[in-house]
């Protein structure tokens, strides 16, 4: 098939699933899935070439899928972002959705312009937000090539957070092509020096903007990207070393991201954000230096009045936490505390679930385990592949991250443990295919 | 094939099956539970499940009505409700505690499966069964999806209507009434006045609160009001007049009493009638109690209909919930009298029935047509057991008429502050009496009330002219004068209180109302009650929205924080 005609296969079946789901038809979902299945079985087939079209097609289906169901706006903190898009700014306004420049600044600008703010979350946003993985795919290319790229960004957009939380969330939507558009930098060798310095930057910034979380998730790959090739530097690892011209400008992205979040969380709602990192920050540390004794102020210096996350969204916890009356609970372990998605993923829950559970479980754990396995191949065969030094810092931070969400307490109370996985999937996913590929070379 | 190919197809099949689970296909088909983690749900193929918010146009409008008139009430809802309402209002409003007061939201498809959806942990959900709302009145509906107010309170309707509210604003003896309409009708609105320690009326500073205009169907007038309290919410009963002068009887609703809504908008709730009917010209004057019977006539309505001769008589309806209402099969309920009678021309505008010792009680307007154009409209008595059995006008009616003899002209001028008035004959005036002095050009008017009655052609007045009044031109003229109409009858233990409207008939255009107050042992003898006259404070021509009139009280008791 030529390029045209993919094109435009491509935007017919967004375009039919689109329509299915504002329609609320009953067989779209079933044939979106058929699509998809299909379109992965024919590029490994070859009879697919133009991979980045067909993952646009794939990511817009999925997120259309779920967006444009029926004549509202679908999902749950959602509704919160639609008050203040319609709100507009309210410097004085303590609430979490108050803090996302692209909700106070963005959305009534678009709306001035006479794109309503119900439009701009069901199809702008979200068509916006398709392109993720796309850049995800460039990015990728540059390291395992073309189809295994397909590959990587296609794992990255069935786990469900892609298609079903984020989109759900404009901020995040928003904030992730900026996160994406990190990763390409990052993974990009013709982006060098200061220009390099000055995107990262950048996209820091205008992801801390549009949304705390997805900053939160910057700071850390930025600690990673710069972290750990020094550190390797210090330690003489060779392949993965930070060349040091670059080490200069590491403060332009750090200035920028901690300005960012002192001037910006800072002014809005009188810095309540600032007091909610920081008592999250002092809860962890306080339940890490004794997890396993009475206390109950894990929860409590969060003062009432600033209880700024929405108590009913599924992916920004509530600080008034119920898990704060467990915490007062003596003998429990710390792992029985830990939120259930976090038990579920290190497989507590495992002999509870149902067949279907179970089955779902062992793929969900082939999965981890692949990456985890092309992690291990990738620090020894490094040079195999095409992997910049400062990727392989944000691979490593990224299973930092994880494990902890996993061990240190509170830290998953940030953001949702799911949240956490698809941010860290951002530089993972390649590694299931990097584990799969080196499995198979293996039996050489 | 190349192991490189291997591994391709290798992680295709991975990631098919691993998607077949992650599409919530697993989940759809093998029906896994969402309380806890088991297998991915989607959201497309999860729609008619609890998972989604998916809402409908009803469910909008509710979410939309909630945020306009919630006020600082704190609105219960499930999950997937609240999660909706978030989008129109801060999210500090909803609860998932149902206490009182609050409203309650329920969405189409929380009626439609007689559930309620409750968030346990981030991405899990659980049904619950819907609440107990037996003691919860419905307040505004859009399809299935539908607000309540929780608690209902027992109604007494044996005395004026007894309001309780935790979250009343006003507290005591509180009367609504009309203020505005100019020369031309138009322009009537709603205003309330709280009685102080003294029993006097003080006007609330933010009136009206509820203005004509708003809507179509008050562009001319908003007036003849009534309030009563059904749950938390206060009620109130209204007539509206287009710009074409048709009537219709429409409600609001508030939770303060000062900040009033109506929720149904254009809609009446009381239309007029068919051709043929009583009240095809249109209906006004809505009079309600609650029976406290709960059951499809719990809540009864009296009220006027005009038919196509222009006769103004009383018609019945009742309601289960005080919101929907359904016309009774005998209507009028008080007819006209015969050629000749008192009220041979019109028989309607009543006050609040009130039922004492297994009687209702109600005093209406009774118009005769010999004594058009003015003082036609008196007041009679009429007695019933049963809403739609029969009324029984008092052999004696009218019970109370007006005043015609407080009319003289002045025969000299009443300079400008000064307050001894000379007229032809004093003998029609009472001391203490409220009257008005009027130019008969109706360039200027004052109101005031006689002090002294010095001698028979001689007056002192209370208050110093606020203009200079010419000899023949102008006159002194009582308050009541005119026709009078009532309002608010209720027993206080020992005597019936009769609050009122007085007109003044000194033209055929320029129309007084003030309200008036009279007693009684028997509802047959009246006693005007000069010195308390008019008992919601009334100056003409002071530039205030009601300086018109100030009428047709409505009077109710409110206790807050019961």
């Amino acid at each position: 098939m030529n390029k045209p005609s993919d094109t435009l296969i491509a935007c017919f079946l967004v375009l039919m699933t689109a329509i299915g789901a504002y329609t609320l038809n009953t067989y779209t979902p079933y044939l979106t899935i058929v699509v998809i299945i299909l379109i992965s079985i024919l590029v490994v087939k070859g009879k697919l070439h133009n991979y980045s079209i067909w993952v646009w097609c794939i990511s817009a289906c999925l997120v259309l899928g779920t967006t444009m169901l029926g004549h509202y706006i679908v999902g749950s903190d959602i509704h919160g972002e639609y008050y203040v898009a319609n709100k507009g700014l309210d410097i004085n306004y303590q609430y979490v959705n108050n803090t996302s420049a692209l909700l106070v600044f963005v959305c009534p600008a678009l709306k001035f312009i006479g794109i309503s703010v119900l439009w701009q979350f069901k199809l702008l946003f979200p068509l916006l937000y398709s392109l993720v993985p796309v850049i995800l795919y460039f990015a990728f290319k540059k390291q395992i090539g073309g189809i295994k790229a397909f590959y990587a960004v296609l794992f990255f957009m069935i786990v469900p957070v892609f298609f079903i939380e984020i989109a759900q969330i404009e901020k995040s939507m928003i904030a992730e092509i900026f996160l994406a558009l990190m990763v390409y930098v990052i993974a990009s060798k013709e982006i060098k020096g200061f220009k390099k310095h000055l995107s990262l930057a950048s996209c820091a910034m205008m992801a801390t903007l549009c949304h705390y979380t997805i900053g939160i998730f910057v700071i850390m790959f930025l600690c990673g990207y710069y972290g750990v090739p020094f550190i390797c530097n210090l330690v003489r690892i060779k392949a993965i070393r930070l060349p040091y011209r670059n080490v200069k400008w590491a403060l332009l992205p750090i200035i920028g991201i901690v300005a960012t979040f002192v001037l910006w969380f800072g002014m809005i709602g009188d810095g309540f954000m600032l007091t909610y990192f920081n008592n999250v920050a002092h809860n962890s540390v306080t339940a890490a230096k004794s997890p396993f004794v009475e206390t109950e102020t894990i929860i409590a210096p969060m003062p009432t009045t600033t209880i700024i996350v929405p108590s009913v969204t599924p992916t920004d916890k509530p600080v008034d936490n119920p898990r704060a009356d467990k915490v007062k609970s003596i003998g429990i372990s710390y792992m029985d505390r830990q939120e259930p998605l976090v038990r579920t993923a290190v497989g507590m829950d495992f002999f509870d679930s149902s067949i279907q559970g179970k089955a779902f479980r062992l793929v969900q754990y082939l999965t981890q385990g692949l990456i985890v396995i092309g992690f291990m191949f990738l620090l020894w065969k490094y040079k195999q592949y095409n992997f910049t030094p400062e990727f392989v810092g944000c691979i490593a931070t990224a299973f930092a991250i994880i494990l902890g969400v996993i061990f240190v307490p509170q830290f998953s109370s940030l953001v949702n443990a799911s949240r956490y996985y698809q941010a860290c999937l951002f530089f993972l996913a390649p590694m299931l295919v990097v584990g799969v590929e080196q499995l198979c070379l293996a039996k050489k | 094939m190349s192991r490189q190919k291997v591994a391709l197809y290798i992680i295709c099949g991975v990631l098919s099956v691993y998607f077949i689970f992650t599409s919530g296909l697993v989940f759809f088909a093998m029906g896994s539970t969402t309380d806890k983690i088991d297998t991915p749900y989607s959201l497309a193929l999860s729609k008619d499940d609890c998972i989604v918010g998916y809402y409908t146009d009803n469910d909008i409008k509710c979410a939309k009505w909630l945020a306009e008139n919630h006020g600082d009430t704190l609105i219960y809802a499930d999950y997937n409700g609240g999660a909706l309402l978030m989008g129109y209002m801060d999210w500090q409003n909803t609860t998932t505690v149902l206490k009182s007061p609050c409203y309650v939201f329920l969405t189409e498809w929380n009626i439609e499966n007689n559930k309620m959806v409750d968030g346990t942990t981030p991405g899990l959900r659980k049904y619950s069964a819907l609440p107990d709302l037996s003691n919860a009145v419905e307040v505004y509906r859009r399809g299935n999806a539908v607000v309540y107010v929780v608690g209902v309170a027992s109604l007494t309707t044996s005395a004026a209507t007894n309001i309780t509210n935790t979250t009343a604003t006003l507290n005591g003896t509180v009367v609504f009434f009309n203020g505005g309409g100019d020369d031309s009708g138009r322009n009537y609105s709603i205003g309330v006045a709280i009685a102080d320690s003294s029993g006097k009326f003080i006007k609330y500073d933010g009136n009206p609160i509820i203005k004509s205009g708003e809507y179509k169907f008050d562009a001319y007038q908003a007036k003849d009001q009534w309030v009563i309290q059904i749950g938390r919410q206060y009620v109130m009963y209204f007539k509206g007049a287009t710009s074409g002068w048709v009537d219709t009887i429409h409600y609001a609703i508030s939770g303060d009493c000062i900040s009033w809504t109506v929720p149904l908008g254009e809609t009446a709730i009381i239309p007029a009638g068919g051709a043929g009917t009583f009240d095809v010209g249109g209906t006004s004057f809505p009079r309600v109690i609650d029976t406290g019977v709960v059951g499809a006539k719990r809540y009864r309505m009296i009220y006027t209909g005009r038919n196509a001769a222009g006769n103004y008589q009383a018609g019945y309806a009742y309601s289960a919930d005080g919101f929907s209402w359904t016309k009774g099969v005998n209507n009028p309920v008080i007819p006209i009298g015969a050629g000749g009678t008192w009220d041979d021309v019109s028989s309607a505008m009543v006050s609040n029935p009130v039922l004492y010792d297994g009687t209702y009680y109600m005093l209406y307007g009774g118009e005769d047509g010999a004594r058009t154009p003015q003082g036609h409209w008196q007041i009679g008595l009429v007695t019933f057991t049963d809403f739609e059995g029969a009324y029984t006008k008092y052999a004696g009616n009218p019970v109370m008429t007006n005043d015609a003899s407080a009319n003289s002209a002045l025969t000299a001028q009443l300079t400008s502050g000064t307050n001894v008035a000379t007229v032809a004959d004093t003998s029609g005036f009472s001391e203490g009496q409220p009257v008005f002095i009027a130019k008969d050009d109706l360039s200027h008017d004052q109101f005031t009330r006689i002090d002294t009655i010095d001698s028979p052609t001689q007056i002192t007045l209370v208050d110093n002219a606020d203009a200079t009044y010419a000899s023949t031109t102008s006159r002194i003229i009582g308050w009541d004068v005119g026709s009078l109409v009532p309002a608010s009858l209720y027993f206080n233990g020992t005597s019936w209180i009769n609050h009122y409207t007085a007109f003044q008939p000194y033209s055929t255009t320029v129309i007084r109302e003030v309200s008036a107050l009279a007693t009684s042992s028997d509802l047959h003898s009246w006693i005007i009650n000069y010195a308390d006259s008019p008992p919601i404070p009334y100056t003409y021509n002071n530039g205030q929205w009601d300086d018109q009139s100030s009428e047709n009280p409505c009077v109710v008791i409110i206790k807050a924080g019961e």
